[in-house]
C-alpha cells in the first residue's frame, strides 16, 4: 500500500509528512487565472452550441473538460514540496542495538532476536550499505548502560537489564558535539530499567533528533506462561501470614492446570495448582508460604513450564523477604472495662511478636495499665508528648470519648498516622466514633469513614449485623481465616453476627472497605471494617462492639481460634508498615552483579519530622562478608531522604545498614537487604513491546518499523531537521497521479461524447 | 489516681443513695419470700449482671425459705450492685435489668461474667456440665457466692471438677491482682458474713497457673450479695457493706479486663 502511494505521489509518505507545500507558478498568477477563465468560457460556450444533448449530459461533459483544464493549469502553478534532508556524509546516524538477555530468545523461528538484528544490520546488508552512503554510522550496544560498538556483529546478549532511557541518553550525550541526524534503536522494547523515559525523549525532541525504532521478536507468543510480577510482603513480622501475589501473563494456555511453587532459600514453602482461565490473558494467583524465621530469605517463585512453551525462561521470579522479629508495640486506650478489651488482650498475648499495652480508664481519672514495660510507662495516663506516643507502632482507640483527650492529644493522634506513619484503629463502642464526639477532630480527619451521621443515643439498642468480607477483604492478610481462599471464605460465612452501636457514615474516597455487615432480612450493607492510607500511615475503623462473641458465642467451638487469629492478624496489619526513624533501602531492590544500586535512607527525628542536616553513612556488607561504608548525601529533592550509589559486584544477598548522626543523637537503621543475581533477569516481559517503541518514535518525530521492514529506514532517515541539512524543493507537477487523473478525465469525456453520438 | 480513702467514702455515700432509691423491694424482709423472675432483657453489649439458675437434683426442702437457693438476694442484690458499679466505675452497666439464665441457654455466652448463689446446692446434669465447661474455657468467668461450710464447699469443688476435671481451686490472698483491680484491698478476708466461718478466696486458673487467666472465683464462707441486697436496710454496718461492694467492683473490673 505504501509502495503504491509512493508510486502515485512520487515520494514516500515520510517525505509528505516532513515536507512543506509551496507554489512556484511558471507565469504571473494573473495570467494563469486569465487562462483558467478563458478555458472555462470556451468550454461552456462550446458545449452550449452542441445540439441534441440533455441538460445532465451537457453539465457532466462540461465539468469533465473544466476538470482537465484545472489540472493542467494547477500544474502550471508548480506545486513544490520543500523538505529538509541530511547532506550526504556530513551527518552522523546512531544505531543503538539492544544487547540484553531477552534478545537471545528464539521466538521468531530458527534464529534468535539478536541474530536477526545482526543479520539485518550487518556491514554487508543492503540497509547498512545504503545508510553508510549517506551517513557516518556509529554503532552502540545497550542493556543497563550504553557502549560503543564497531558493528552489529556478535551481540553478546548478556545484559541483565534493558534500559531504553539510558540508551537514548547515552547515545545523545556521546554524540553531543557531532551533527546527529537521527537515532535508530533496535530492541524488543522489554524496558525494565526502572527509569522515566520522558526526560530522555524531551532532550532528543529539543534537539529535533528523530528516533527510529525497530522492533525485534514477536508481539504475542503463541504459547507461554510468564510470571510478570511477584508481590512479596516487604518486611513482615515473624509469624505473619506470608501471602505472595503472583501476576501471570498467559498466551494460548486456556483451561490448563498450572503448578506454582515458592521456595525460601531452596526449601519449598508453598505450592498451589491453579486452573488457568478460558479467556483472560492475565491472572492473579496467591501463594501462602509457611512461616519463615526471623531474617532475610531469598524467595523463588516458579510456574512449572507447560509443554511447548515459546519461552521457558520467564517462568520464575526472585525476591527477598525480610522477616522482622518485633515485638511491635501497640497502645490500646479503652474508656470502659468491657469484654472486648480482655478478649483482645488474650488474643494478642499468644503472639510473642506483638505487645499490647492497655490503658484502661476504670473510673474518672483512674487508670489501669496493663502490659506496660515498666512502672513508669503511661503513669500519667495517655502520652502528652509526641516522643512517648510515637514509640508505639500502632494505637487502638476503644470506647473512649474525644473529650477524654486534650486538643493537642487529638492532634497527636492525627499526626501519629500522617507524620509518624503508624497504624490507628478505632473500634466500635458507645463512646467511640461519632457517638464519642469525634466529628470535626483531627482523629476523624484520618479515618476511612465519615462521622457525619447523627450519633446514636447511649441507651439505643444495638444493631445485629451478619458480617462478610469484601473482595478486598478476602485478599487482605488481616482477614485470612483458613489455609486456602475457599476455606477462609467458608469460615467467614459461618461466623455468628456481631452488634454495632455506632452510626457509620459513608466510606471516604480512597478508603477500602474490608468487611461489611447486613441486618438479617435487609438488602443494604454497611461498612464494618475499613482502612485508609493517610499521609505516611494507615487508619482503620472496626465498628462492632463485641468481636469477642467470635470466641464466646454458643455456635463457636471451644477450640476455635478464629478470634485470636483475626486479632493477631489485624494487629499485625496495624503495625506492619509503621516506619522506623531511620530506614535504608536499595533501588532497585534486585540487580544483576555489576549493576549500580542507589541507596536511599529516610531519616527522621524522635517526633518523626524529616531531618535534612544529619550525617548519614550506609554500611554495605557484601555476600562474602566484606564491609563498605557509603556516605549518603541529602537528596535535595525530598525532605529527610539521603542517597548514595555503589556497584553490586558480587552475586548474592547484600546486607544494608545505616547510621544517622545529628548532634548527640546517633540512630541506627533497621537492617535491609539487596539481592544481586542474574537468574531470569530481563526475560520477565519477553514479548516485543511495539507500543512502547512506537511511542518513542512518535514523540521524537521518528517512525517505528518491525525488523522485517527495517530496509525502509534507508529512504526515511534522510529527511531530518537535525544535523547538517539542506532544503530541497521537490516538484509535484509531474506526479504520476496527476497524469493518471488527467487521462481519466479526458477518457471519460471522450467515452461520454461517443455514447451520445459526438465524434 | 483516686485514693482508697476517697473511694471508700464514695461507696459509702452512694450506698445510702442507692438504697434510698430502691424502696419497694421487700424492705425489711431479710430472706423473704420467693421473687417473681423478670424476663431477661435483650443483649445490647452493656455489662449485664447474669445470675445462673441451676437445678438441685433431689429437693430436701432447702428451698423452704426465700425461694430456690440460686435466687437468693435476687433481685435487690444485683440491682443495688449494678447501680454502684454504674456510679463508681466507667463500666457501662445495665442497672434496671439483669439476666437470670440457665447454663444450657446459648444466650449465656453473651454474658462473659456470671454469678452463682448458693453453689452448695448446685447439681449439674450432663448438658450443663458441657455448657459450663465450654463457657469457662472460651473465656467466661463465674463468681460463686453465698455459701458456707465444708459440705457446700465440697459440693462446689465436685461440680467444678465435673466441668473442668484438670483444674482445681487455688487459694488466693490480698496480694492477687484482683484485689487491686480497682480498689486496693490488702485484706479481703476481713469481711465476714457468717459467724464462725473464716472467709477465704479460691480461684481456678487456666492450666492451674495463678499467673494465667482466672476462670472462676469462690467467696468461700462468705456472702457479698447479702450485703448488696440489704445495703440500705441497716442490718449490716455500712463499712462492711462498703467492703462487699468494693470486692464486687474489683471482681467485675478484673473479669472484664484480663
Amino acid at each position: 500500500m505504501d509502495a503504491l502511494l509512493s508510486l502515485l505521489f512520487k515520494y514516500p509518505s515520510r517525505v509528505w509528512e516532513r515536507g512543506e507545500l509551496v507554489w512556484s507558478p511558471v507565469a504571473p498568477a494573473w495570467m494563469i487565472i486569465a487562462l483558467l477563465v478563458i478555458a472555462v468560457g470556451v468550454t461552456v460556450w462550446s458545449y452550449r452550441r452542441v445540439q441534441g444533448l440533455s441538460g445532465i449530459h451537457r453539465v457532466t461533459l462540461g465539468l469533465l473538460r473544466i476538470g482537465a483544464f484545472a489540472l493542467v493549469i494547477g500544474a502550471l502553478l508548480r506545486p513544490t514540496l520543500v523538505v529538509a534532508s541530511a547532506v550526504p556524509q556530513r551527518n552522523v546516524l546512531a544505531i543503538v542495538l539492544d544487547d540484553s538477555r531477552s534478545m537471545a530468545l528464539k521466538d521468531g523461528g530458527t534464529e534468535t532476536r539478536a541474530q536477526a538484528v545482526s543479520r539485518t544490520f550487518s556491514d554487508s546488508a543492503a540497509l547498512v550499505k545504503a545508510l553508510g552512503e549517506r551517513f557516518a554510522l556509529r554503532f552502540y550496544r545497550f542493556s543497563a548502560d550504553v557502549r560503543p560498538a564497531s558493528s552489529a556483529a556478535g551481540l553478546l546478549t548478556a545484559g541483565t537489564r534493558t534500559d531504553l532511557a539510558a540508551a537514548l541518553d547515552g547515545a545523545r550525550q556521546e554524540l553531543s558535539g557531532l551533527p546527529l541526524s537521527g537515532v535508530i534503536v533496535v530492541s524488543d522494547g522489554a524496558d525494565n530499567g526502572g527509569k522515566e523515559l520522558d526526560p530522555a525523549l524531551i532532550a532528543l525532541r529539543a534537539r529535533k533528533v528523530p528516533v527510529y525504532t525497530v522492533g525485534a521478536g514477536l508481539e504475542r507468543f503463541p504459547r507461554d506462561v510468564a510470571i510478570e510480577r511477584v508481590a512479596l510482603p516487604s518486611r513482615p513480622l515473624v509469624g505473619a501470614n506470608l501471602l505472595v501475589d503472583v501476576t501471570l501473563r498467559l498466551r494460548g494456555v486456556a483451561n490448563e492446570s498450572l503448578t506454582l511453587t515458592a521456595e525460601s532459600d531452596g526449601r519449598l514453602v508453598a505450592t498451589e495448582t491453579i486452573k488457568l482461565p478460558a479467556r483472560e490473558e492475565t491472572m492473579r494467583a496467591r501463594l501462602r508460604m509457611t512461616e519463615l524465621p526471623v531474617g532475610t530469605h531469598r524467595i523463588t517463585v516458579r510456574a512449572k513450564a507447560l509443554a511447548n512453551e515459546t519461552v521457558a525462561e520467564n517462568n520464575e521470579a526472585h525476591g527477598l523477604v525480610q522477616v522482622r522479629g518485633g515485638p511491635d508495640r501497640i497502645l490500646y486506650v479503652e474508656g470502659e472495662p468491657r469484654p472486648e478489651l480482655g478478649f483482645l488482650r488474650r488474643a494478642v498475648a499468644v503472639d510473642s511478636a506483638l505487645q499490647l499495652v492497655a490503658l484502661l480508664r476504670s473510673a474518672e481519672q483512674k487508670y489501669l495499665r496493663l502490659g506496660v514495660r515498666d512502672s513508669l510507662e503511661l503513669v500519667g495516663g495517655f502520652p502528652t508528648d509526641r516522643k512517648e506516643l510515637f514509640e508505639f507502632r500502632g494505637v487502638i482507640l476503644g470506647s473512649i470519648e474525644s473529650s477524654f483527650f486534650t486538643p493537642d492529644q487529638l492532634r497527636m493522634l492525627g499526626e501519629f498516622v500522617s507524620q509518624r506513619g503508624g497504624g490507628l484503629m478505632v473500634i466500635g463502642g458507645r463512646a467511640a466514633l461519632a457517638e464519642g464526639g469525634y466529628r470535626g477532630t483531627p482523629v476523624a480527619e484520618v479515618l476511612p469513614v465519615s462521622l457525619d451521621r447523627t450519633p446514636r443515643g447511649a441507651e439505643d439498642p444495638a444493631t445485629e449485623l451478619r458480617i462478610k468480607p469484601t473482595v478486598a477483604g478476602l485478599s487482605s492478610p488481616a482477614l485470612q481465616l483458613g489455609l486456602t481462599d475457599s476455606a477462609s471464605a467458608k469460615r467467614w460465612d459461618s461466623l455468628p453476627p456481631l452488634t454495632v452501636v455506632n452510626s457509620i457514615g459513608s466510606l471516604r474516597p480512597g478508603a477500602t472497605a474490608l468487611l461489611t455487615g447486613r441486618i438479617d432480612g435487609q438488602t443494604t450493607d454497611q461498612t464494618v471494617f475499613a482502612s485508609q492510607r493517610f499521609g505516611r500511615g494507615t487508619a482503620f475503623v472496626f465498628s462492632p462492639q463485641d468481636s469477642w462473641l467470635w470466641k464466646m458465642h454458643a455456635e463457636i467451638p471451644v477450640d476455635d481460634v478464629t478470634h485470636s487469629t483475626l486479632w493477631r492478624q489485624i494487629a499485625r496489619t496495624l503495625t506492619e508498615e509503621s516506619p522506623e526513624r531511620v530506614e535504608i533501602s536499595a533501588v532497585p531492590g534486585r540487580v544483576a552483579p555489576g549493576e549500580p544500586v542507589e541507596l536511599r535512607a529516610r531519616v527522621a527525628d524522635e517526633q518523626f519530622l524529616d531531618v535534612n542536616d544529619a550525617t548519614v553513612v550506609a554500611r554495605v556488607t557484601t555476600p562474602s562478608g566484606r564491609e563498605t561504608d557509603v556516605p549518603l548525601e541529602w537528596s535535595l529533592a525530598e525532605n529527610g531522604v539521603y542517597t548514595g550509589r555503589f556497584i553490586a559486584e558480587e552475586s548474592g544477598v547484600y546486607s544494608l545498614g545505616a547510621e544517622s548522626r545529628r548532634g548527640r543523637d546517633t540512630t541506627l537503621a533497621t537492617p535491609a537487604a539487596l539481592l544481586a543475581d542474574d537468574q531470569g533477569a530481563d526475560v520477565e516481559q519477553a514479548e516485543l513491546r511495539a507500543p512502547l517503541l512506537r511511542r518513542i518514535a512518535q514523540e521524537t518525530g521518528g517512525r517505528y518499523y518491525p525488523l522485517a521492514e527495517a530496509d525502509k529506514l534507508a529512504d526515511d532517515v534522510v529527511y531530518t531537521e537535525s544535523g547538517v541539512t539542506v532544503r530541497e524543493a521537490l516538484d509535484l507537477w509531474d506526479m504520476p497521479i496527476v497524469f493518471l487523473v488527467l487521462a481519466l478525465l479526458l477518457g471519460a469525456e471522450w467515452a461520454l461524447r461517443r455514447s451520445r453520438g459526438m465524434a | 489516681m483516686m485514693r482508697l480513702g476517697r473511694g471508700a467514702i464514695m461507696v459509702l455515700l452512694l450506698t445510702a443513695a442507692v438504697t434510698a432509691s430502691a424502696p419497694a423491694q421487700g424492705r425489711g424482709e431479710r430472706g423473704g419470700g420467693a421473687q417473681q423472675i423478670e424476663p431477661n432483657p435483650r443483649y445490647d453489649g452493656r455489662f449485664t449482671f447474669a445470675r445462673i439458675r441451676y437445678s438441685m437434683g433431689m429437693d430436701f426442702g432447702f428451698r423452704s425459705r426465700g425461694g430456690p437457693p440460686w435466687s437468693h438476694d435476687y433481685p435487690r442484690g444485683e440491682r443495688n450492685f449494678t447501680k454502684i458499679i454504674s456510679e463508681l466505675t466507667a463500666v457501662h452497666t445495665r442497672t434496671a435489668e439483669s439476666v437470670v439464665i440457665e447454663l444450657t441457654d446459648p444466650e449465656l455466652f453473651k454474658y462473659p461474667v456470671a454469678y452463682m448463689a448458693e453453689p452448695g446446692f448446685w447439681r449439674m446434669q450432663e448438658p450443663e456440665v458441657a455448657a459450663l465447661s465450654a463457657y469457662l474455657k472460651k473465656g467466661g468467668f463465674i463468681l460463686f457466692d453465698d455459701f458456707r461450710g465444708p459440705r457446700e464447699w465440697a459440693n462446689l469443688e465436685f461440680q467444678m471438677q465435673l466441668a473442668l476435671p484438670d483444674l482445681r481451686f487455688i487459694k488466693i490472698d490480698g496480694t492477687h491482682p484482683i484485689f487491686d483491680a480497682f480498689y486496693r484491698i490488702p485484706q479481703p478476708e476481713a469481711l465476714e458474713s457468717y459467724g464462725g466461718y473464716q472467709p477465704s478466696f479460691w480461684a481456678i486458673f487456666e492450666d492451674n497457673d495463678p499467673k494465667k487467666r482466672m476462670i472462676a472465683l469462690a467467696n468461700r464462707d462468705n456472702d457479698l450479695s447479702e450485703y448488696w441486697e440489704f445495703s440500705g436496710e441497716g442490718y449490716f454496718p455500712v463499712d462492711l457493706t462498703n467492703e462487699a461492694y468494693k470486692l464486687g467492683i474489683n471482681y467485675i473490673v478484673y473479669a472484664l479486663s484480663r
